[in-house]
């Protein structure tokens, strides 16, 4: 789970966010604005190559991909298919 | 003790909140003070026991609130209807499909029924629309995917939030992020930030009103580069009317505890159009995301990421004008396509397509805190602003035509004008950059929980204090006579210029008529105005397909706006005159439109009445008979084709002929109007010859006619004044020649090159400019929605005719 984690936020540190934002495991990401929709949709598409998932549209949003902590939840949910 | 201080903090932003809205009435048909009342009752009902029943509380609200704003019949139409409909949709079994089915069914009776079933059933029903028309489509989207499921009642809650009853104009909240288990608690920190939220709004309703009364040029002065750069900036800025609309319904769901986040994040600091999208109306873009970009974008992410991007962004844009059409479908009844509509939405459609093709500059380098990245910061802020600026013309000018002659005259700078315009620019990009450097760490999402910025309410707690300080220092006389005059428009919020043309267009007799929300939300105001019916409405106007002549039908006697409306056996409004005019009486002839006719004051009260009665009371003159042959709607046009085809068998000595203000305003109306209808070919051959050098009369509005035709405008009317010269030389009459300005104008003059022509032609001018000076202006008005003198106004300009009347007899007499 934490080298998920850590694959996450490197993605997000390395092409989402800029330099000043450091981004931790609970850093609010979507409220803050850190990810906006377009954003969203790259991390989607990491997360859906990177872990082989598959994200349906309604997935997309704050519930899924608010901090790195819930979108890693998110993910092994998905990969033990609950 | 922290509690004791939040409570008199929330006291004291209560105290204000209620004596601005008392006084201003910022909120308009919201009446925010209802609903505040209403929501102060239910948040100190969730502070008690009753709190373990919230939802049941929030439905209390529900009928609380349709009582309240609704007279009782829509009351109980709308709460049956609404409350069949909501069981329907979250509690039956059946397929979606279906309950879409019934919404749309709704739509049609809405837009197609209209006058087919009774009123208070269609008002029932389009109310119930205005509550379910986005929230339903958030609702049966979202529980296909929730894990579980919330109470009835809350959904119940959800669909028909009392809060939106009195306003159609309402956020788009979603369903989804709406959690019962943790809302409907509102602590101290809730009210506080709520009761902050509200002021907020306040905030940009004085914003609104400041820039709506005093900075917003009147349409009729925009004639060159800078007048319209002046009007599109301050037209923009009337945006705020808009958020803070939409800020005060968010700041009630704190009272209800409910934690939305912000609705707008500083929309005039969007540095990119991508960015202004994330920024304006949030809700409204979590809204479009959920239910149609990411659906569409999962369609099409086959075809590649950066193409699935552009085309689903793309027809977000187009899917986002076809719900406007939607919305105006249901809160208007039509909806007219206009193609600026459409072209605003393809081009803003564009534009953030075009952000995300084109390479944008890293963003490492404009999150770095240096003046450098600031600067490119500030630059894309302004060129933003001014982009949007044009965009947002785009979508509020009424056709094409308009927008099309608005960049024309901003496109007519001239090097001196672009030169200032660019060093302007630069220095507030350079000199912004300098405040963006330090205050840009705050251009961000605000919390929904937590401490409440203490700057921001002071700041927002300051201009509220200080707009009601305002009123008592003005209400106590402390200021001069100008200022208070300036200030009581802020106070009293009269129609500006632009929106008094589309008054005397007949735009606020549409609206009145489609804006089913002003009339369900204010009963009196609605009640009174379907008494207050156009002329062209009643039975008094006889039709007829002679376009330079309106006639009133001979032989009435009806009620006109209450008050009686009688005509002789000739149509006109007054006694009855024999043609053959009695042996040593002076006669004259009234020309004129709906004022010199009377509009809004009895028979015996008209100007023209009051002055020729007193007049004969005089020994010092002849006998004086003045005819009334006015009638409205009439502009110089219509008074000339009477002159030369109606007073002759009356044997008049003199004419009395009133220029109005809007008298080219009305003539600009006419010409459209007959353009419109093909009509124009019975215009005088000199005026169509002139009129027919300019294409599109019919297309644009108003403005944009006059604006067309300025250059022509004298030559129209000394077009006009040369005929009526001619038929009084060949008749020996003589022209008294009036200028009346509007009573609300308190700084009217005549116009120099019209007063010239005027007098070239021989009239006797007498320019009443100054007669309202020293009244109260509003005291003087037929009603607050209708600026036709009354009786007093009337009674003004009969002592002044009467006078005038005089010395043109004496004049002409010694001249004999």
């Amino acid at each position: 789970m934490s080298d998920m984690k850590e694959t996450i936020r490197n993605f997000i540190q390395s092409d989402i966010a800029n330099d000043n934002e450091s981004i931790s495991y609970d850093t609010p990401l979507m409220s803050s604005g850190i990810i906006d929709s377009i954003t969203a949709l790259q991390l989607v598409s990491f997360l859906e190559d990177t872990f082989k998932i598959e994200f349906q549209p309604h997935e997309v949003d704050q519930e899924n991909l608010e901090t790195i902590d819930t979108i890693a939840k998110f993910v092994a949910s998905k990969q033990s298919g609950v | 003790m922290k509690q004791v201080k939040n409570w008199v903090i929330i006291t004291a932003l209560l105290i204000l909140i209620v004596a601005a809205e008392w006084i201003y009435h910022f909120s308009g048909s919201i009446q925010l003070l209802s609903l505040l009342g209403l929501s102060v009752i239910i948040c100190l009902l969730l502070q008690t026991k009753a709190q373990k029943y919230a939802t049941l509380v929030l439905i209390f609200g529900f009928l609380a609130a349709s009582f309240w704003f609704l007279p009782l019949k829509q009351f109980l139409s709308f709460t049956a209807i609404f409350t069949i409909t909501g069981v329907f949709i979250t509690r039956s079994k059946i397929p979606r499909i279906f309950k879409y089915g019934l919404l749309l069914l709704y739509l049609i009776i809405i837009v197609f029924l209209k006058f087919q079933i009774p009123l208070y059933i269609y008002k029932g029903i389009q109310l119930s629309m205005i509550l379910l028309m986005f929230r339903a489509l958030i609702y049966l989207y979202d529980i296909q995917f929730l894990k579980s499921h919330n109470p009835k009642s809350f959904d119940f809650f959800y669909l028909g939030i009392y809060t939106n009853i009195p306003a159609p104009f309402f956020p788009v909240i979603d369903y989804k992020s709406l959690n019962p288990s943790n809302i409907f608690n509102p602590d101290t920190t809730d009210i506080l930030r709520g009761l902050n939220i509200v002021l907020r709004g306040i905030v940009h309703l004085i914003a609104y009103r400041l820039i709506y009364q005093y900075f917003v040029p009147g349409l009729d002065d925009v004639d060159d580069a800078v007048s319209a750069f002046h009007y599109l900036v301050t037209s923009y800025l009337m945006i705020m009317r808009m958020s803070g609309l939409l800020w005060l319904s968010v700041g009630f769901f704190y009272l209800m505890g409910i934690r939305l986040p912000d609705i707008f994040q500083n929309y005039f600091l969007a540095s990119g159009f991508d960015d202004f999208w994330r920024r304006i109306n949030i809700y409204w873009k979590n809204f479009m995301l959920k239910i149609f970009y990411y659906p569409i974008f999962f369609k099409l992410k086959k075809f590649g990421f950066q193409k699935a991007v552009v085309f689903t962004t793309f027809s977000l844009f187009i899917i986002s004008w076809l719900l406007h059409i939607y919305q105006a479908l249901i809160i208007s009844g039509h909806y007219n396509f206009r193609l600026t509509d459409a072209l605003f939405w393809v081009v803003f459609g564009l534009l953030v397509c075009s952000v995300q093709i084109v390479p944008s500059i890293s963003k490492n380098f404009l999150s770095k805190n240096t003046y450098l990245a600031s600067v490119r910061k500030t630059l894309g802020i302004v060129t933003t602003f001014l982009t949007i600026t044009i965009l947002w013309s785009i979508w509020m000018s009424p056709n094409f035509w308009d927008w099309k002659i608005l960049m024309q005259l901003l496109f007519s700078f001239s090097l001196q004008e672009f030169s200032i315009f660019l060093i302007g620019t630069l220095i507030l990009v350079f000199v912004g950059a300098y405040f963006y450097l330090f205050l840009g760490k705050y251009d961000k999402p605000r919390p929904t929980t937590g401490k409440v910025s203490a700057f921001e309410v002071t700041f927002n707690s300051l201009i509220v204090a200080l707009s009601i300080l305002f009123f008592m220092v003005g209400e106590r006389g402390y200021f001069d006579p100008k200022l208070n005059t300036s200030f009581s428009k802020f106070v009293q919020n009269p129609l500006n210029a632009n929106d008094k043309d589309k008054q005397f267009d007949g735009y606020y007799d549409q609206i009145i008529d489609d804006n089913a929300n002003k009339v369900l939300s204010n009963a009196n105001t609605g009640k009174a105005l379907e008494q207050w019916k156009k002329l062209s409405d009643t039975e008094i106007l006889k039709s007829t397909d002679n376009i330079l002549l309106k006639e009133l039908k001979p032989n009435i006697s009806e009620s006109f706006k209450k008050f009686t409306f009688s005509t002789n056996e000739y149509g006109f409004r007054d006694k009855f005159y024999s043609e053959n005019k009695p042996d040593s009486t002076l006669r004259f002839i009234l020309l004129g439109g709906s004022i010199e006719m009377g509009s809004g004051v009895s028979d015996d009260e008209t100007f023209e009445s009051v002055a020729e009665s007193s007049l004969n009371k005089l020994d010092s003159i002849p006998q004086i008979e003045i005819i009334n042959m006015a009638c409205s709607s009439r502009n110089i046009i219509h008074d000339l084709y009477v002159l030369d085809n109606q007073t002759d068998s009356f044997h008049p000595d003199g004419i009395i002929m009133f220029h109005h203000e809007r008298e080219w305003h009305a003539i600009c109306n006419y010409f459209g109007k007959l353009y419109r209808e093909g009509k124009a070919s019975q215009l005088y051959p000199e005026i169509k010859n002139i009129l027919d050098k300019y294409p599109h009369l019919e297309n644009a509005s108003n403005w944009g006619r006059k604006t067309l035709l300025k250059d022509q405008k004298m030559e129209i009317m000394a077009a006009m004044y040369s005929r009526i010269k001619s038929i009084a030389k060949a008749r020996n009459l003589k022209i008294l020649w009036i200028y009346l300005p509007e009573i609300t104008n308190v700084s009217a003059s005549l116009d120099t090159s019209l007063l010239k022509l005027v007098d070239g032609n021989e009239f006797y001018v007498c320019d009443y400019s100054q007669i309202f000076d020293g009244y109260t202006r509003d005291s003087l008005l037929t009603s607050s929605f209708d600026t036709h003198p009354n009786r007093e106004g009337h009674a003004i300009i009969a002592a002044r005719l009467k006078n005038d009347l005089i010395n043109f007899v004496k004049k002409y007499k010694n001249n004999e």
